[in-house]
Order: C-alpha cells, then sequence, then structure tokens
C-alpha cells in the first residue's frame, strides 16, 4: 500500500479531529467567544437595550458583526442600540451629521474601535484616523500636531485665534501682514490642503498669471478679499484693475488685452485694421500720437484735411478730400480725374505737366478759355476770338476744322480745296476782302469790260462764263448767243473786238 | 556557513522582514494591525509558508517516481520555510493572543520548538551523503567486514610500521561504525516518538489555523 502524506497518518487525522471536535464544543458552550481579537471594553454607561457595555455581548458576536450575505451593516447595529446617534446623523448641525451626510464611506468604528481590551477608549480621535476632511479642514498639513495643540480646550469646539496665535511664532511679520490684508478668517481660504497656500497655483483657475501679473501681490487685483468666494468673484477684466492706468482719454473700449500684453504697455500692437479708417502706405509707420492729438482716439476726424491741411499745397482748392488724388504712398504721383472738373484733358492736354496751364498752384478758377494758355500760340492774332476749340482739337493745331460758312464769304465749288494762305495770305482773315478780285485778276480777254465782281457771270466751280448782259444785236441772229456761238467764237482777241470769221465768210454782216 | 546554510538564510530573511516591519511601525507610529494591510499580509504569505513547509516535504518524501532535488536539499527548505513561515505569523498577530488566533500562535511556536528538537534527533540518525538512513544491517556487515580484516592484519605479527597505523586506523572506524549502530536503533525510535508528536500537532495546527482563517474573513474581511 502506498504511504500517505506524511501529517495524513492516523494520529495526524484524529487530531485534527479533536481539534474540530474541541473548536465546536467551545463555541456552542461559550459561544463566538474565541473568535474575538480582543476584550470589549466594560467601561460601564447609560444602559441602553438592556445593556451597560459593550462587554456584556462579548460572546455574541452578531450583536454587532453582519454576516457578508447581509444587505444589513455593522453601523446600523450600532444606531439600533443608539438611537441618539441615528437621529444626529441627519442632523448637519451635529458633528455626527457633518460627518456621515458628506462621507457615506465613513463607518462608525473608524473612530469608535472595539476589541482593545476592557479599559480601551470607547473613541480614538487621533489624526490619523480621524476624518478631519469632512469637517471643511484636512490635517494634511497638520499631521504632527497633536488634537490639543488645536483644541486646547475640547476637540467640540475650535477657535481661529488659535491659527494666528500658532502661525505668529512661526513668521510674525508675515502674519501681521496677512490678516490686515486678509482679515481672521482663516478657514475662508485655508483648507489644511495649502489649496490657497503655499500649494496655490494661479494657472489652476481661468485667470493665468504672464508678465508682469506675475509679479503683482494679492491684494493688489483682490483688494478686500475676505474668503475663497470673495477671490474667485474677482473681475477679470483688464479695466477692473487697470482704468487708472487708461491713457486714452476718450476711451478705445475698455478690453486693454486687444493691443496690450501683460510684459507691458508697451509695445502696443493695435490692429488699425479693425477700426473704420485702414493704416496703409505711409499711415503704417506714423506713431499714434501724430492723428490721435491728447489721446484721443475714437472720435478722430478720418478726412485727410484734419491731418494735411498743413500739407495742402494747392491751397484748398481741390478740397479737404486728399485720397481724390492721392495715395498713402505718398503725394507723388498723383492721380487727379481731370474729367471731374469742367474742363478735361483730352489728346495733348494729357500729358502736360499740371503748372502748365495751372501757374502758381491756382487750380480751382483756372481759365478754361483756350486763349488764356494759348494766346501766345493764336498765329490768327486774335482774328479768331479767344476759343481756339472753335477750329481746332487738342489733338493739335493741324488740321483745323474752319467752317467757312461762318464768315461772310461761304467756300464753294474749286474755293474749297485751296489751302487758306491762298487767299490769306500773310494769315490775315478776318480782313481779307471777299470780292473776286481780291484774289482774281481780270483777265486780259475782257480786261475792264465787266467790273471786279466775277460771279455775275462766273461760278465758283469752273470759269465757264453764263453773260446775259447787254449785248449788240444781229437782227433776227439775236444777240449774245448769235447762232450758238461762244463769247470766244466772235472775240478772239477780246471782248473789245469781234470777228464774225470764224463762222462766215466775212465780218460784214451785209455780205 | 555552508554548515546549517538554510538557518543563516532563515534568520537573514527574519531580519530583513523585522526590518520592514519595523518601518511600517514607524509609518504608521505603531504597530500594525492584524486585520490592517500589512498584517493581513505577513499572515498571509507566512500561512503560505507554513502549509508549504509540511506539504511540499511530505509530497517530496514520497514520491518515489519524481525526483526533484535532493532529500537533504527539501529538509533545508523545510526547514527554512518552519522558521520564517512562523515568525511572520508572530508578526501578523501584533502581539495580542486572544482566543482561537492566540492559541494558534501558540500551536505555532510548539511546532517550530519542536521541529529544532526533530532536526537534531534527525542528524543524529546516521545518513548517506544524500540524506538516506543508513541501514543498520549495513552497518553491521561492515562491522563484520571490518572484523576480519583487524583479525587478519593482527595475525600478520612482525608487520612493517605502516601496517601497525593502518591496524589503528581500521579499529578506531570499526569502533564509530559499532557506536553508530547503537545510535541508530536509539535515535530511530526517537524521531519515531517525535513524529508521533509533531505530526498530530502539526494537524492540530492547521486545523485551528483554517478555523481562524475562516473567522477572520466572516468576521473582519468581509465585515461592512
Amino acid at each position: 500500500m502506498r504511504k500517505r502524506i506524511g501529517c495524513l497518518t492516523n494520529s495526524g487525522i484524529i487530531s485534527a479531529i479533536l481539534t474540530l471536535i474541541f473548536v465546536i464544543g467551545f463555541v456552542l458552550g461559550q459561544g463566538n467567544l474565541m473568535f474575538s481579537p480582543g476584550e470589549l471594553n466594560s467601561k460601564m454607561g447609560v444602559p441602553i437595550g438592556g445593556l451597560v457595555s459593550h462587554a456584556e455581548i462579548g460572546n455574541k458576536c452578531s450583536k454587532c458583526h453582519t454576516a457578508p450575505w447581509e444587505s444589513v451593516r455593522m453601523d446600523d447595529r450600532c444606531v439600533q442600540c443608539h438611537v441618539d446617534i441615528a437621529s444626529q446623523v441627519q442632523d448637519l448641525s451635529t458633528l455626527h451629521g457633518i460627518f456621515f451626510i458628506n462621507n457615506t464611506h465613513l463607518s462608525c468604528r473608524i473612530c469608535h474601535p472595539e476589541h482593545g481590551g476592557t479599559v480601551s477608549p470607547q473613541t480614538v480621535m487621533n489624526s490619523i484616523n480621524f476624518p478631519h476632511e469632512t469637517l471643511g479642514f484636512s490635517l494634511n498639513t497638520h499631521k504632527n500636531d497633536l488634537c490639543q495643540d488645536c483644541h486646547p480646550s475640547s476637540v467640540k469646539s475650535f477657535s481661529q485665534e488659535t491659527c494666528s496665535l500658532c502661525h505668529q511664532q512661526r513668521d510674525l511679520k508675515f502674519m501681521q501682514d496677512h490678516n490686515s490684508i486678509f482679515g481672521s478668517n482663516c478657514l475662508a481660504c485655508h483648507d489644511g490642503l495649502e489649496t490657497y497656500g503655499k500649494c496655490f497655483k494661479h494657472d489652476d483657475f481661468p485667470f493665468k498669471l504672464s508678465g508682469k501679473h506675475k509679479e503683482v501681490l494679492c491684494v493688489e487685483c483682490h483688494p478686500g478679499a475676505r474668503s475663497k468666494a470673495d477671490l474667485q468673484s474677482t473681475l477679470q477684466d483688464c479695466y477692473a484693475c487697470h482704468q487708472k492706468d487708461n491713457i486714452h482719454s476718450t476711451g478705445i473700449g475698455i478690453s486693454c488685452v486687444d493691443c496690450h500684453t501683460t510684459d507691458g504697455w508697451k509695445p502696443a500692437k493695435f490692429d488699425h485694421n479693425l477700426a473704420t479708417f485702414k493704416l496703409e502706405g505711409k499711415h503704417v509707420d506714423v506713431s499714434c500720437d501724430k492723428c490721435h492729438i491728447d489721446g484721443k482716439f475714437q472720435g478722430t476726424p478720418l478726412d485727410c484735411a484734419t491731418c494735411h491741411v498743413k500739407d495742402d499745397t494747392h491751397n484748398g482748392s481741390f478740397g479737404s478730400n486728399c485720397g481724390d488724388c492721392h495715395s498713402t504712398n505718398g503725394w507723388k504721383p498723383a492721380t487727379f480725374d481731370h474729367s471731374l472738373s469742367s474742363f478735361p484733358l483730352t489728346g495733348k492736354h494729357i500729358g502736360v505737366p499740371c503748372t502748365n496751364c495751372h501757374i502758381n498752384n491756382i487750380f480751382k478758377g483756372t481759365s478754361d478759355y483756350c486763349y488764356s494758355c494759348h494766346a501766345r500760340n493764336d498765329q490768327h492774332n486774335g482774328q479768331y476770338g479767344k476759343d481756339c476749340g472753335a477750329c481746332h482739337s487738342t489733338s493739335g493745331w493741324l488740321p483745323a476744322t474752319f467752317n467757312h460758312a461762318l464768315s461772310g464769304f461761304p467756300l464753294t465749288g474749286a474755293h474749297l480745296g485751296l489751302a487758306c494762305t491762298r487767299c490769306h495770305p500773310n494769315n490775315n482773315f478776318k480782313n481779307a476782302s471777299p470780292d473776286c478780285a481780291s484774289c482774281h485778276g481780270d483777265p486780259a480777254w475782257h480786261a475792264g469790260s465787266f467790273g471786279t465782281n466775277c460771279s455775275a457771270c462766273h461760278s465758283t466751280t469752273n470759269w465757264s462764263a453764263n453773260y446775259n448782259g447787254p449785248h449788240p444785236s444781229f437782227g433776227d441772229q439775236g444777240g449774245i448767243n448769235h447762232g450758238g456761238a461762244s463769247c470766244k467764237d466772235c472775240h478772239t482777241v477780246n471782248l473789245k473786238t469781234a470777228t464774225c470769221t470764224k463762222c462766215h465768210d466775212s465780218n460784214n454782216p451785209g455780205d | 556557513m555552508h554548515k546549517n546554510k538554510e538557518l543563516w538564510l532563515a534568520m537573514i530573511c527574519m531580519l530583513l522582514i523585522g526590518g520592514l516591519y519595523g518601518l511600517v511601525m514607524l509609518w504608521d507610529q505603531g504597530v500594525p494591525a492584524a486585520s490592517g494591510f500589512f498584517g493581513h499580509m505577513v499572515g498571509v504569505v507566512g500561512f503560505i509558508l507554513m502549509v508549504m513547509t509540511e506539504l511540499l516535504y511530505s509530497l517530496r518524501k514520497r514520491s518515489r517516481t519524481a525526483r526533484w532535488g535532493k532529500m537533504s536539499d527539501w529538509l533545508e527548505f523545510h526547514i527554512f520555510t518552519g522558521l520564517v513561515g512562523p515568525y511572520m505569523v508572530l508578526l501578523h498577530s501584533s502581539w495580542k493572543f486572544h482566543g482561537l488566533a492566540g492559541a494558534v500562535m501558540l500551536l505555532t511556536l510548539v511546532i517550530v520548538l519542536s521541529g529544532f528538537i526533530g532536526r537534531y534527533i534527525y542528524t543524529a540518525v546516521p545518513r548517506t551523503v544524500d540524506g538516506v538512513e543508513l541501514q543498520a544491517e549495513v552497518l553491521e556487515q561492515r562491522i563484520k567486514e571490518m572484523d576480519g580484516e583487524v583479525k587478519k592484519m593482527e595475525g600478520e605479527r612482525g608487520a612493517g610500521e605502516g601496517n601497525k597505523e593502518r591496524l589503528r586506523q581500521l579499529k578506531k572506524e570499526q569502533e564509530r561504525l559499532q557506536k553508530q549502530v547503537g545510535s541508530l536503533v536509539r535515535m530511530r525510535r526517537m524521531l519515531a516518538i517525535w513524529h508521533m508528536l509533531h505530526i498530530p500537532l502539526g494537524m492540530a495546527l492547521f486545523t485551528a489555523a483554517i478555523v481562524h482563517i475562516g473567522a477572520a474573513i466572516y468576521y473582519a474581511t468581509l465585515l461592512h
């Protein structure tokens, strides 16, 4: 037979069984006392539920200990007897109320341990297991202090003078300053976790400290603060603190951060594009005070003349809106739209420098008569008036377009194609004679016969004559249109002589 | 230090655990409670070591097919865990010895003392290098053989000095073996008696310990 494992000998098994019997017997006889890790407190108190101390139920574990599968907790068993505590737990004005209402994980045995012996303290409120933070003040930084250090008379009472007395011993000057600034209600801000003490980080809050804000004392931004609520309710807009620093007298809003940083007021970075007046060209480099006199920003006039009246070389003749002609890149080149004036520039006028026409920078009121500029160009010696445009265009003096019909001598026929100088030598136009004889000499053929009015017989189309004046008659052969003959048929030499031999055999009409 | 190295190792281990216990005491500003994290942990580990003390050694002794190291090594392991385990259980007790827990602690101490006695008896039993008990018949057989050799050498009178020295050593060895035979019988009887106490004590201990663990879980660990 194979040997059993060493402990499972007959004597071993018997020993185990005997041990079990002993344990069961003890439990049946003495209750669960053998499982108790220590005696219960036997201090006698007010009778509760027929008992004056816990020791009386030392062998009845189930009076306090609940089975793991039961929903009832041990604390419920406590208050079944300690009914006064049961009512306190619901009352925030009591110590137990404060503990349990905000901390459901707490248990009676944390402060009231048992099985510590018959004379063990029933309440152990040392700083290790006492949930001091549930009272609004953690002992995180006071771990090494005893209860009586802060509660010299009774743990149920506390005076904040205790804080000052102790902390003044550590740093008197600081405490005096601190109390004078923030008052003496220490618990209004201090929670034992140094949240508002040495562990305080301003960046944990919405208002982050940066730049020069980091150097500022708390009281400068939080004057009169006496509690966390006061600190947290401090206004966060720039103007709340910096109204006194505002040099922009009429104001450009109260959001300093739009232009300034916490590193200092200067340099400021104002985005002028946010304003109605956009900075462009040379305006960009101009310092603010050049345009905004005495710190006035809002309401600064937008017209050019406000700043540039001293620069107006036109003496106001073009109005006050410099931008019509000039850009912010500089006064020159200017782009004046002459067509907006009463004298649009055309032709050769376009390339002419302004000063050629506008003497001494006089623009408004400059005469728009041609002669005011072109008198020196008048080759007609004023004979045609001062309105050069009547004949000439701005494209040039020539070709000129003179309407001869406006003169007393309309040009017709062969007169039309003639150069002016044919009839008007030496540019004499106005006094030129309209008589035909002033241009057309009397031809030898009829010299002196018909006077100087050529148009009596001739037209401007050609010299063919059409004479119907007095003429000797030849009886029934007529006179001037004798047999259909032309003048030269009879007057072969001149009108003073005549011959019939061109058609007749002799000059004697009787032959 | 090679001799009794398991004792040295156990002592070093206990010193280290003791040091850790001291640190915990400083941290908690008091004796760590048996139901606290450290107290529980040291109790659980100590109990596991104690179970290993009995179970693994017994399994190794009874195993015929598996050869997991020498018996002497397993004995050393048994002694090591048998010292460190109870030491940790003692620390777990937080120096309170009430009720069943106290009884378990007492049984543990008795077992440990018993173990010391048993170790003494055990080492007094002649064994081979591998820790296997020497059989009396083997010893007696050896004595007989040596007897023959002695008689033979004594018969060779007039032998040289070398032979005399050899004869003297042979007689000394023979004497030692005879003592061993006597000791073997005696120690075996004592070891058997010791086993009759040690094992039932161990079973009582483990039974009480299991009941204690069950009660602790019921009344403390699962307490709500």
